[in-house]
């Protein structure tokens, strides 16, 4: 077989593929999102000791380990705990939870960036801490990680492919079948499969580097 | 306005408060003098609890700051605050920054506030920057603009610490007349500042601090011509080089 | 949750070669890492344009694609082509290809943040081009670079449990076979896991003690 036709044959399933890709990635970005917010403003270098203890726990137990151990643990030891989840949820929660921590902590250098002086002058005009945080601090945060939050989200979506490995038909593992069931050609299969991740990906990474030049433009912390 | 007993503070082993004891009348304009490290920006911030004493009471017209039950929140926005570096808030237009401390801390409608902070700042002289950001302006400009955002708070009591020590020299006038008028107008005013022009014009009483002590106080143009302690001699014939 | 320690001292010895194996893929792919991303972050400041545009082309298809692919391609796709390597030779080659896109952009940057006047200094002293990179960047790009460069190592250890697809014995292959052969898949997996947190550990540690070092050095 030759090049164009495998490429016609597969490329409708790994578009489908793609689409579930998406879904998963959607929804694990979002909440992952979410645990990076709270987990960086209650971060592990705060002054309450159960917030920092489980934090630093959270992260170190995150970033020593593989995701896939991780996608393991949920998917087969989670049950001998009473909590059984299909692929689908355990993807997507793995996915969430480790990419999580790593938003914790871009999140977190962010805040711990902005000098001391924004917070003086927010404190000093009533601001509770509530409203210091939302008003002054992660607007500006926010637009300092902006480079290493887009890493994450590449990541993220790159970690999807790993989610093939409990079953959920994404794109790596419509490519993986197609190769292995339909005895495609593999070359050309992965290579699609991996131009649609590149067609994801590297739009993303140029717009963070405009999305920053142009922030920058407008900071500066004095 | 303004009653300090018996403050003391440690930053560790350091004593950089010992046992101050001050009272400012209302609309009373002080200025505190002393050498750098002598503790002038810690008793400033001490005021408003942005820096917690070790021992004594501070009392904010009828707030005790000092008390740790006290709604701090509230009471800070009643203390304005103008800090050397301007603080402005970069990521906000200047319109916004005069305004953020209304409608979000005072609850003010927006409109409300916008109307006192266009005039304000058409007072300190930035008419016509307000939909500007503080990257886009001069040094001179952002402290000008910081004025008008402790102003817009309508606060007791104004702080400033020294305000315009980072500042090019071409733009320390427009920030001390903007400064000046506002001392005419009898509010209650405490600066920390080098600028000795200043304070023997707009000052209805100078404090000379040393080494964390309330070392001299008294009126300006008697301290400057004729200061009674030691320490006070030495540090005018520095500064007057 | 039960966790028999029973279980995992009958398996201990598939751990421990699990384990070694699993840092001697690592270190083996980050020596090839080293040597790739170098030359790819020199290629990347060169000033030809045909040199820097592959580089780049390398660099971005490398960290825009996910590692499980490039390792199916290299897995499944070289034997299509004929050329057949241990399972150890190609998880070395997938990782130090997707490692070496990583160490480039690390020295690259390092490279970068050294300023200019530097160069400029150096050139007005009479240095050449190699004098100039082996006494004057070199030495501040390696102080720069190292810490990063050693979490890359810890990347690559825990990148390595993909290898246990294609049926290198590393901790997490070494994991599934004690879920899959005793059913015991706590024993198996969270053990792995103890054993990734604990060569990260060292990792990170080795880390802190290199900046230590070499921040007095300055």
């Amino acid at each position: 077989m030759n090049f164009i036709e495998v490429s016609k044959n597969s490329i409708p399933f790994l578009i489908k593929g793609l689409r579930l890709t998406a879904y998963i990635g959607s929804i694990s970005l979002l909440l992952a999102l979410l645990i990076g917010l709270i987990g960086g403003i209650f971060n592990k270098n705060s002054k309450v000791f159960i917030i920092r203890t489980i934090s630093k726990i959270y992260v170190t137990v995150v970033r020593g380990t593989p995701f896939l151990i991780q996608l393991y643990i949920v998917f087969f030891v989670l049950p001998s705990f009473g909590i059984t989840l299909n692929p689908l949820q355990a993807g997507i929660l793995t996915l969430a939870f480790h990419n999580g921590a790593y938003i914790a902590e871009i999140i977190r250098s962010g805040i711990e960036a902005i000098p001391k002086e924004q917070s003086d002058a927010a404190i000093s005009l009533g601001m509770t801490p509530f409203l210091k945080m939302k008003l002054i601090i992660l607007p500006q945060a926010l637009r300092v990680v902006i480079p290493p939050l887009a890493g994450q989200i590449m990541i993220l979506i790159k970690d999807t492919s790993i989610t093939s490995l409990i079953g959920i038909f994404e794109l790596t593992k419509v490519g993986r079948e197609l190769t292995v069931a339909s005895r495609f050609n593999p070359i050309v299969v992965y290579t699609w499969v991996s131009f649609f991740y590149f067609v994801i990906c590297y739009p993303l990474y140029v717009l963070s580097v405009k999305l920053e030049k142009k922030l920058r433009l407008h900071f500066s912390s004095l | 306005m303004i009653e300090i007993k018996k403050l003391n503070k440690w930053f560790g082993k350091n004593h950089v408060l010992k046992n101050i004891n001050l009272k400012i009348k209302q609309g009373e304009v002080v200025v505190i003098l002393g050498p750098s490290g002598s503790g002038k920006s810690t008793l400033l911030r001490c005021i408003n609890r942005l820096e917690t004493v070790s021992s004594g009471e501070v009392k904010v017209g009828e707030e005790i700051i000092t008390n740790p039950k006290i709604n701090i929140y509230e009471a800070r926005s009643k203390i304005g605050v103008v800090f050397q570096h301007f603080n402005l808030f970069p990521h906000l237009s200047v319109m916004r920054n005069v305004t953020i401390g209304c409608t979000e801390v005072l609850k003010m409608p927006v409109v409300e506030a916008e109307k006192i902070a266009k005039k304000l700042l058409e007072r300190v002289g930035i008419g016509e920057k307000i939909s500007a950001y503080p990257s886009e302006i001069s040094g001179g400009q952002k402290q000008r603009v910081a004025i008008a955002r402790a102003l817009a708070m309508q606060p007791q009591v104004m702080m400033f610490d020294e305000p315009t020590s980072a500042l090019d020299p071409e733009m320390i006038e427009e920030v001390l007349s903007v400064i000046e008028d506002l001392a005419k107008e009898n509010r209650t005013m405490i600066l920390v500042t080098h600028e000795i022009g200043f304070a023997k014009k707009a000052a209805d009483r100078t404090i000379f601090i040393d080494n964390g002590e309330i070392i001299e106080e008294g009126n300006p143009k008697e301290f400057f011509s004729n200061p009674k302690t030691d320490r006070a001699k030495y540090f005018i014939s520095k500064v007057l080089y | 949750m039960t966790y028999n320690l029973l279980i995992v001292k009958q398996y201990l010895p598939i751990f421990k070669e699990a384990f070694f194996n699993t840092l001697q893929i690592s270190v083996v792919s980050l020596v090839f890492a080293l040597i790739i991303g170098v030359m790819v972050a020199l290629c990347r400041i060169s000033k030809n344009k045909f040199i820097h545009g592959i580089a780049s082309i390398y660099v971005n298809a490398i960290r825009s694609t996910p590692l499980l692919a490039q390792l199916y391609i290299v897995y499944f796709g070289l034997p299509y082509l004929g050329i057949r390597f241990s399972t150890f030779s190609t998880g070395v080659i997938a990782l130090s290809l997707n490692g070496g896109a990583y160490v480039a952009e690390i020295v690259r940057a390092g490279i970068q943040a050294i300023p200019k006047e530097q160069t400029e200094a150096a050139l007005s002293l009479g240095m050449n081009y190699y004098t100039l990179m082996r006494k004057i960047i070199f030495p501040q790009v390696l102080v720069i670079v190292i810490p990063p460069l050693v979490g890359q190592l810890a990347d690559l250890v825990k990148a390595t449990c993909l290898l246990s697809i294609i049926a290198y014995t590393e901790l997490t292959r070494a994991a599934e076979l004690v879920a899959a052969t005793s059913f015991a898949p706590n024993e198996g997996y969270i053990t792995s896991a103890i054993l990734y947190l604990f060569l990260c550990y060292i990792i990170m540690g080795f880390s802190n003690y290199l900046e230590k070092k070499l921040s007095r050095e300055k």
